[in-house]
């Protein structure tokens, strides 16, 4: 990750007490997720030292990514409301349907605490940030994965 | 514009209600989550544009949510001197209709739901009068006579759908600051403690410990630095109603957080959300500038010589950052783990100052409280549970919607008569109630009462209000698998206990959904339920064996069907 970059990050949270989840979280939102060099060089201008940046990074492990993410990210909700729905099975459903055409490796799939959307029809899968029912869901998988080459 | 005294404030709420009945039409519609999902965005617009067609001036307002979401989108028409009529399901089809029918004056009679005469204010002494229904209105039922909302008490959702949820002056208009202006300037923070007190609320975050004495010994801890905080990052998986009352009325967080700073002696009220929320982020955030911007945040607040700033924070959203010292590691910016609580927040929370936190739902209480005196709030709900419960109700139910009732009413009411019952050819099962840690009910306990001691005696807990519905086609071993799974998944792993001892449930749980449990299996389960509830350092270790002990106590069978028949009635369970 480029260091300016970084630097800019650290200087608009100068003021904030507290601040390594939000610079955490602001270099996320720019490069997508938590480089090692990235955080290295957090550790060398905080003087912090990288264990505790690492530490803080590992154990938010539902918020914050270690790897880059791949082109599209795909998230079933596991609440509650939508396990009594049977989202394991729309979890499977779209497992297979990933594992069909050699394009799945192109998409992060995992899953969700709660979007929050208990009170739709559910269950809910949210597909790069929007969040869809089931059966929009599904089609938009194979929507997207009929756009790439 | 600086809100100062009375006469300014009283100006400012003069200005919000000619936004909320002006001289014009005014059409309020719903944006919440569930009806933005449902096009709410564009049924505002078209309203606007089919109206100016037929040559009436309106001003077209986004509002909170309702509660109801089966409904949205949900608008609401404001025609001087008329009933305000609220409709529901006007998606972008029906909009034109419903401007034709303003526009000759009648009701759209196939989507009108009810109508407000006149309407109380909670934190005013003078409410709204509409205006008085002719012929054609009076078949409509009233607000107070409408089904979803007769059995509902709204005091934390008092203005939910009423208002522009980034208006100041509309707040102020439904009586917003009124109850800071008294606490500030007719009543000393012990005054104002001792409100709370005898009020007898309970802290709505789970705990349901009294709110009144926490801040009290918050107040009696030493030093100058202390710190409120509201907690808005819902963990608990299947509720929504901390979320709808950020987007519906941020002022009134601000509002009780500023009330709570001045009666403990706190400077500085941190809000707390998880990080990637926008909507919630960017309703605070404006709540909070405004504010500052009018004075009712910031030096000398109402020339009282109180000072009290607002501060939004974000976390990184984890179950057990629920927990009070794990939220306000969170927010030092360290891991959220909790800490032995032997030495009470209120006298080392953040910072190593005294702290107290309480959730949103509680800070939603606290100005009509200040303004309509404890005796007004002692009367509401039961003995042992004072005032309303948010309830959000999901899940195998006709009409899932939020709703808040009064402390007392039974399950069975919420689910017939606000989520209209079962839907067809279902039948109730279990109604999961408080999140994962409180299990679920039976069927034949529908006639509990919402009540932090009632529910407790039944097995459950009233935990954050999330009433989920179960019905047959679930199975009760693989529901507590499921809750098992998230108590595993969300253990912070610091103390032996909760790490080692939610996981080896949950394998013996799973072992009995696939078959290969045994009846020694049980008594094993209840072992371990024992030594989580004694030993875990923290309170989500010691609630997760509720999970298991409420099942085995409510739904033994199921378990020994499992195991001597190796079967699923349910067939739920991969066997």
């Amino acid at each position: 990750m480029d260091t300016k970059k970084v630097d800019a990050i650290i200087e608009r949270h100068k003021a904030e007490k507290g601040a390594l989840i939000s610079l955490l979280h602001a270099i996320q939102d720019e490069e997508g997720y938590l480089a090692a060099d990235a955080m290295s060089y957090l550790s060398d201008k905080l003087h912090t030292p990288l264990g505790e940046i690492s530490r803080v990074a590992t154990y938010f492990d539902k918020a914050f990514k270690l790897e880059p993410k791949q082109e599209h990210t795909v998230r079933v909700c596991r609440g509650t409301t939508c396990h009594v729905k049977k989202s394991d099975e729309v979890y499977k459903e779209i497992t297979d349907e990933l594992s069909k055409d050699g394009k799945g490796f192109r998409f992060s799939l995992g899953q969700a605490r709660c979007l929050g959307c208990c009170t739709s029809a559910g269950p809910v899968v949210e597909i790069d940030g929007e969040v869809y029912e089931q059966d929009a869901a599904k089609s938009t998988i194979i929507k997207l994965k009929g756009e790439m080459k | 514009m600086k809100i100062e005294t009375i006469e300014d404030l009283n100006k400012l709420k003069a200005a919000g209600e000619k936004l909320l009945r002006p001289d014009i039409l005014r059409i309020q519609v719903g944006a919440s989550s569930s009806a933005l999902s449902k096009e709410a965005a564009q049924v505002g617009g078209q309203l606007k544009k089919e109206l100016e067609k037929r040559g009436i001036e309106a001003a077209v307002v986004s509002v909170g949510c309702l509660g109801l979401s089966t409904q949205e989108p949900i608008v609401e028409v404001i025609a001087p001197g008329k009933p305000k009529i609220t409709y529901g399901r006007i998606t972008a089809a029906v909009a034109p209709l419903l401007a034709g029918a303003i526009a000759d004056g009648n009701v759209l009679k196939k989507h009108a739901l009810y109508r407000t005469d006149v309407e109380e204010l909670l934190c005013s002494t003078t409410g709204f009068s509409y205006g008085m229904a002719s012929a054609e209105f009076t078949e409509l039922p009233t607000a107070g006579e409408f089904k979803f909302l007769k059995p509902q008490v709204r005091i934390a959702m008092r203005n939910s759908g009423q208002i522009n949820p980034e208006s100041i002056e509309e707040y102020a208009a439904r009586g917003g600051f009124a109850a800071l202006y008294k606490a500030l300037t007719k009543m000393t923070p012990e005054q104002v403690v001792d409100t709370v007190i005898k009020s007898e609320l309970r802290g709505k975050g789970g705990g349901g410990f009294p709110a009144g004495q926490k801040w009290q010994s918050c107040r009696e801890a030493g030093g100058n630095d202390k710190y409120v905080i509201c907690n808005c990052s819902e963990g608990d998986p299947g509720i929504g109603m901390h979320k709808s009352l950020i987007e519906s009325d941020p002022f009134s967080i601000i509002e009780g957080l500023a009330i709570g700073g001045y009666a403990i002696g706190a400077r500085e009220g941190y809000i707390y959300l998880h990080h990637g929320y926008a909507a919630g982020r960017h309703k605070l955030k404006k709540a909070i500038d405004r504010a500052a911007e009018f004075g009712l945040l910031g030096e000398n607040i109402f020339g009282s010589g109180f000072s009290f700033t607002g501060t939004l924070k974000e976390g990184a959203g984890a179950y057990v950052c629920g927990e009070s010292t794990a939220l306000m590691a969170c927010l030092e910016g360290r891991a959220g783990e909790p800490r032995p609580k032997y030495i009470h927040t209120a006298e080392k929370g953040l910072w190593d100052k005294p702290t107290n936190l309480n959730n949103v739902e509680t800070w939603c209480n606290i100005a009509p409280i200040i303004f309509r005196g404890p005796e007004w709030f002692t009367k509401i709900g039961t003995k042992a549970s004072r005032g309303t419960k948010v309830i959000s109700l999901t899940g195998n139910i006709s009409t899932p919607c939020l709703a808040e009732v009064p402390m007392g009413t039974t399950l069975k009411t919420v689910i017939t008569k606000l989520g209209g019952g079962m839907p067809k050819g279902t039948t109730l099962k279990a109604i999961g109630i408080g999140g994962p840690p409180a299990g679920a009910l039976p069927a034949s306990l529908a006639d509990t009462p919402i009540d932090f001691d009632a529910l407790w005696k039944a097995g459950s807990m009233l935990g954050s209000g999330g009433m989920i519905v179960m019905d047959t086609a679930n199975c009760m071993v693989d529901m507590t698998r499921f809750f098992l799974k998230f108590l595993e998944e969300e253990s912070c792993g610091r103390c032996f206990p909760c790490r080692e001892g939610i996981k080896r449930m949950r394998e013996l749980v799973e072992g009995i959904s696939i078959g290969v449990g045994k009846p020694e299996h049980l008594a094993l389960l209840e072992e371990l339920a024992e030594c989580l509830s004694q030993t875990a350092l923290c309170d989500l270790g010691k609630s997760a064996p509720n999970a298991v002990r409420c099942a085995l106590r409510h739904f033994k069978e199921e378990f020994d069907t499992h195991i001597e028949r190796e079967v699923c009635p349910a067939k739920r369970c991969a066997m």
